[in-house]
């Protein structure tokens, strides 16, 4: 092959490469049948990994828990469930601290957001391990709240702190995090965005750049002391839930970007569940077929539940944003059944595995796909499916390659990727210092018709401007005015083959979901509107599908038709009225950007629609003879006569 | 006279053609400026050499009175460190438009040698669209954008490159061995274009030695205002040249030689420093020897081996050469391996953020990955000039034997 290569200097193509561009007709099909069967084979639990203790963390943790605090819990619920109003939970919580002779302080926090005006107020406190060098630490995290779970869990745990403190084996430092939110699923972004300001100041991020300061999303309150680096941390609730006695824990394990706790972690998690507590555990709030004896679960329903929560979810819990920092987190929802003994003796054998820990978890276990607690894809085996898919874009992309056509950069194709970018930046700006409803008011001086200002102007919603400015199709308008000259087009369609599929690669390797789910949309669609057309109709037909297929009514005709599984990201409310959830959506993929720093709304803008918008390009013309010429190359070449046998 | 008006009016009018490419190139780097905070941490953009931060972190040094070349990880020479102290103290908000016009000015630059060298053998048509093409293609490299707005110090040196080549070009040979030897006193690596200078001596090797020493006393010179300006003191020396030579400030970048020497046992550390070095400055004689007759094509590939082999290389290094690409269209038969270079260089472009985001950000990865990417990238500018060296013997073997060579004729050769 290395000789053929380089054969008459080039110009003749390897055999090999003419026998999978034969395939182009089909190859599209054939890498979603492909794709679907590896899928299933890989996702099946019977061909996946078992999860192994790689860690020699696990053993302290299942070593006999020795927590009796319980009458204390019961006491401080009991004090918390009749604080005085002028007595806050932080409050409290400091008093306590102050009692058992610990360090512990408030910290205020602000968004500077306009669009999401929140502030609250934390508290943290320290447990010093007395074998500590200071080095490392680990992180606990409780959300505040006045609901009975709230103050159930945060008497719990400050029971447990008066515990941990006497004990004495302790090699890293506990750094306890009591942050404010309310208690509902509903606000947990708040939570996060509270830990954030938290981790944010601990990990002293903004020192490190001063600079980035003038981008700063949050005003928080200096951190008064500080500690080690911190290796792990787990936000702690009581969320998990008991079916006739068996208790099942609630384990969250995604973070912001396609981040994942850490395996071992997850594992050593499970096993205490399992084996001290004799509990099942839940993932991305699924029971798993074999430990769910109540219904009968499809052995895919986990898989397709991690990968869609990596893919869309950004904030899955609290604990969701350790990963920008580089703590591995992870959210235990404890049984709310479970007594105060089994709760702090729970949080004592995770605390202990957490202390035993290696310094640095081994990065083979970031990146997996869970089907149950004991059954995992590596990256080596899921990502094959993502080459599978991507693979009809290359083969096209090389297939245009080898057309005699004319190179040249095409302007276009920059302009869309620079228009795209505006959107994403002024969409941000606008929700970052404005804030969802912008007012258009064009008579000087900017005043209502009362003299108010800007009062009685009607204001519109950015989401809905977004959806109008992303969902005209500007592709198809300019495109048909300016028709590309026939000997580039070749160039356009190698562009978006070659962006998509180096765009889906790269977002897979990060984040697979996201990666896996998008190919399997995006493909077909670059494909068949890349594909030569010879007719006229078929090329108008096209474009007029294209025009529908744009990046958000993909995104809508998913959650409209699997509105199940799109609830993590989009209120059941939504669905009463048309323009709700495409609001909704944007709303929270700019909430997300801004806020938290996910990638959906800038990928959206600056891949996604610009990508569409030039696909336009590739799908209006027709009979080009730049493809003629290379259709005559790619019939079946005549085959040989047959030589005349001599006979006798 | 009326062939002068004539001229003005084509000067004119490829200034007015220009003019909205030249605005957009323009807007789209200041735009870029407004997210330097995110690109000046990546190391695809930024090295030790070339990081305007640490440039600044030096001046910082210089105003409290403290020697920056103390620390040994300064590695800009006083010079540098002095010019811009006295920039950024007297007009610091006008760096950024001196780097776009700079960048600018490179890309113009590339474009009329350009032009220079095609209206000699094309028509006027041809002309101006290699000119659009190759300032285009400079202008409008998201790498080169990227860079402008970070401030990096690889757009002055594109800039003398493009210099060199302009000057080249249009046969002012005296130009270019001063600006070889002015920027090889900053990072010694670009002395090798001197072997360019060859193609301008007429065959004098009299006239090639007379270049050669004014390259040297350019070099003195600056070496010498250095010297001056860091207090008659030559202790910058092992800060600025030595830890290019030694390739002592190890952090990850997108060359070939950080992580091998994160690697090598110690004791085998001066066996490879030598190797390394010898085989750069050894690489331009073989060339220089076998590319006689086609100047163009050797300064891309000396230039391309500048950045290959520079041991603390940023991304920007090579888009003058990318840039000056489409200038050897004569060759393109004959290149053998376009797409696959051409999908490597973009492929591993793509994923070096990636790998750095799964090793440093992640945790997922380790430094193989983000290694991986950048040691294929190189490889894939390797297997480019390997092409051009090819391309260029086909050519000969073409011309040499076109006599007897017939229409099929067909020739086979080995990998390389």
């Amino acid at each position: 092959m290395p000789i053929e290569i380089a054969k008459d200097g080039g110009i003749s193509r390897p055999k090999i490469l003419d026998r999978i561009l034969r395939l182009r007709k089909v190859a599209l099909i054939l890498a979603y049948v492909g794709a679907f069967f590896c899928s299933q084979w890989l996702f099946d639990p019977a061909n996946m990994e078992v999860t192994r203790i790689s860690e020699h963390s696990l053993m302290p943790g299942l070593v006999t828990p020795k927590f009796d605090k319980s009458g204390i819990a019961i006491q401080l619920y009991r004090k918390l469930s009749n604080l005085p109003k002028t007595k806050s939970q932080q409050q409290f919580i400091m008093d306590v601290f102050s009692e058992y002779g610990l360090q512990c302080y408030t910290q205020k926090w602000k968004s500077t957001v306009a669009g999401y005006p929140m502030k609250g107020e934390n508290v943290y406190g320290f447990v010093r391990g007395h074998r500590n060098d200071g080095a490392e630490a680990q992180l606990i995290v409780v959300q505040l709240g006045k609901s009975e779970v709230a103050r159930r869990m945060i008497s719990r745990m400050l029971a447990f702190i008066d515990y941990a403190r006497d004990q004495v084996y302790w090699s890293r430092d506990f750094v306890i995090v009591f942050v404010d939110g309310e208690d509902n699923n509903a606000t947990k972004e708040k939570a996060a965005f509270a830990l954030d300001a938290f981790l944010l100041k601990y990990q002293k991020i903004e020192s490190l750049n001063a600079k980035k300061s003038k981008n700063k999303i949050v005003i928080a309150d200096e951190i008064q002391s500080q500690t080690g680096a911190l290796i792990a941390g787990v936000v702690y609730d009581l969320s998990g839930i008991s079916v006739k006695g068996q208790h099942i824990v609630n384990i969250q394990t995604n973070g912001l970007n396609g981040q994942q706790v850490n395996l071992d972690v997850f594992n050593g998690v499970v096993k205490i569940a399992d084996s001290k507590h004799h509990s099942k555990v839940s993932i991305f709030g699924t029971m798993h077929r074999h430990t769910n004896p109540y219904m009968s679960f499809s052995p895919f329903t986990v898989p397709i539940l991690a990968v869609y929560t990596q893919a869309f979810v950004s904030i899955e819990g609290i604990h969701s944003v350790m990963g920008k920092y580089g703590v591995q987190g992870l959210t235990i929802g404890l049984s709310y059944d479970y007594s105060e003994r089994q709760t702090g003796q729970f949080i004592e054998e995770v605390s202990r595995m957490l202390n035993n820990v290696l310094e640095r978890l081994h990065q083979s276990y970031f990146m997996y796909v869970l089907s149950d607690d004991m059954h995992f894809s590596s990256i080596g085996f899921y990502s094959i499916t993502l080459g599978i898919l991507i693979c009809p874009l290359l083969i096209s992309a090389y297939y245009e390659c080898k057309k005699r056509w004319a190179w040249n950069p095409v302007f276009s194709y920059f302009v869309s990727h620079f228009i795209g970018f505006a959107i994403y930046f002024i969409s941000t700006w606008i929700y970052k210092n404005i804030g969802t409803e912008i007012v258009l008011q064009y008579n000087f001086p900017f005043v209502g018709i009362e003299g108010c200002p800007g009062q009685l102007t009607p204001s519109y919603d950015t989401a809905i401007i977004f959806i109008i400015v992303t969902c005209f199709p500007i592709g198809l308008i300019y495109f048909l005015q300016n028709p590309v000259p026939d000997q580039y087009v070749p160039n356009i369609r190698v562009l978006c083959l070659t962006e998509a599929a180096l765009i889906l690669s790269c977002t897979g390797l990060i984040n697979y979901g996201l990666g896996v789910l998008s190919a399997g949309s995006a493909v077909p669609i670059v494909i068949l509107m890349t594909y030569e057309s010879s007719q006229r109709a078929r090329s108008l037909y096209r474009s007029g599908v294209l025009c529908l297929l744009s990046p958000l009514a993909v995104i809508l005709l998913f959650a409209w038709n699997i509105p199940g599984i799109f609830g993590g990201l989009i209120p059941t409310k939504s669905y009463n009225s048309f323009s709700e959830v495409p609001t909704e959506i944007i709303h929270t993929m700019i909430k997300n950007d801004v806020v938290f720093g996910s990638w959906h709304f800038f990928l959206f803008c600056c891949a996604a629609w610009p990508i569409w918008t030039m696909l336009f390009a590739c799908s209006l013309p027709y009979d080009l003879e730049v493809d003629q010429g290379d259709e005559n190359e790619d019939e079946p070449r005549p085959k040989r006569k047959p030589k005349a046998v001599k006979q006798d | 006279m009326a062939e002068g008006k004539g001229i003005q009016t084509k000067q004119k009018e490829s200034l007015v053609d220009f003019l909205f490419p030249i605005s957009a190139a323009i807007a789209v780097r200041s735009v870029s400026a407004a997210y330097s905070d995110f690109f000046d941490e990546r190391v695809e953009f930024t090295s030790p050499i070339y990081s305007f931060e640490r440039l600044k972190d030096g001046i910082s040094m210089l105003e409290d009175n403290v020697d920056p070349f103390e620390t040994k990880n300064m590695h800009f020479p006083p010079i540098t460190l002095h010019l811009f102290r006295f920039l950024l103290n007297s007009a610091r908000s006008l760096l950024l438009p001196l780097w776009i016009i700079i960048d600018v000015a490179t890309a113009l630059m590339t474009a009329k040698a350009a032009e220079t060298i095609w209206e000699r053998f094309h028509g006027e048509e041809e002309t101006e669209n290699m000119k659009r093409l190759v300032f285009i293609l400079y202008a409008f490299n998201p790498i080169t954008i990227v860079s402008t707005g970070i401030l990096s110090l690889t757009v002055l040196q594109n800039f003398v490159f493009a210099a060199i080549f302009l000057f080249s070009v249009t046969d002012r040979p005296a130009l270019c061995a001063v600006l070889i030897g002015a920027w090889s006193s900053f990072t010694i690596y670009p002395s090798i274009l001197i072997s360019c200078l060859v193609f301008r001596s007429n065959g004098s090797a009299l006239r090639f030695m007379s270049l050669l020493l004014m390259s040297a006393l350019s070099a003195s010179a600056f070496i010498g205002i250095n010297f001056v300006f860091n207090g008659n003191s030559l202790n910058f020396f092992e800060s600025v040249y030595m830890s290019i030579l030694n390739f002592t400030n190890i952090q990850p970048n997108v060359g070939l030689y950080w992580y091998f020497f994160v690697q090598i046992f110690e004791h085998f550390r001066s066996f490879y420093t030598s190797s390394f070095v010898i085989l750069f400055f050894f690489m331009p004689i073989p060339i220089t020897l076998m590319i006689r007759r086609d100047s163009i094509l050797h300064f891309t590939i000396i230039s391309l081996l500048v950045s290959i082999f520079f041991p603390y290389p940023t991304l920007n290094q090579v888009s003058v050469a990318f840039a000056i690409l489409p200038l050897h269209e004569a060759y393109k038969k004959h290149f053998r391996y376009t797409i696959l270079i051409t999908g490597t260089i973009v492929t591993t472009i793509a994923l070096m953020p990636v790998m750095w985001h799964m090793w440093m950000v992640s945790s997922s990865g380790n430094a193989n990955f983000f290694f991986g990417a950048t040691i294929v990238y190189n490889i894939a500018l390797i297997n480019l000039v390997m092409d051009m060296i090819f391309v260029y013997s086909r050519q000969q073997i073409d011309l040499e034997y076109k006599d007897t060579l017939k229409e099929k004729t067909k020739m086979d050769f080995a990998f390389y």
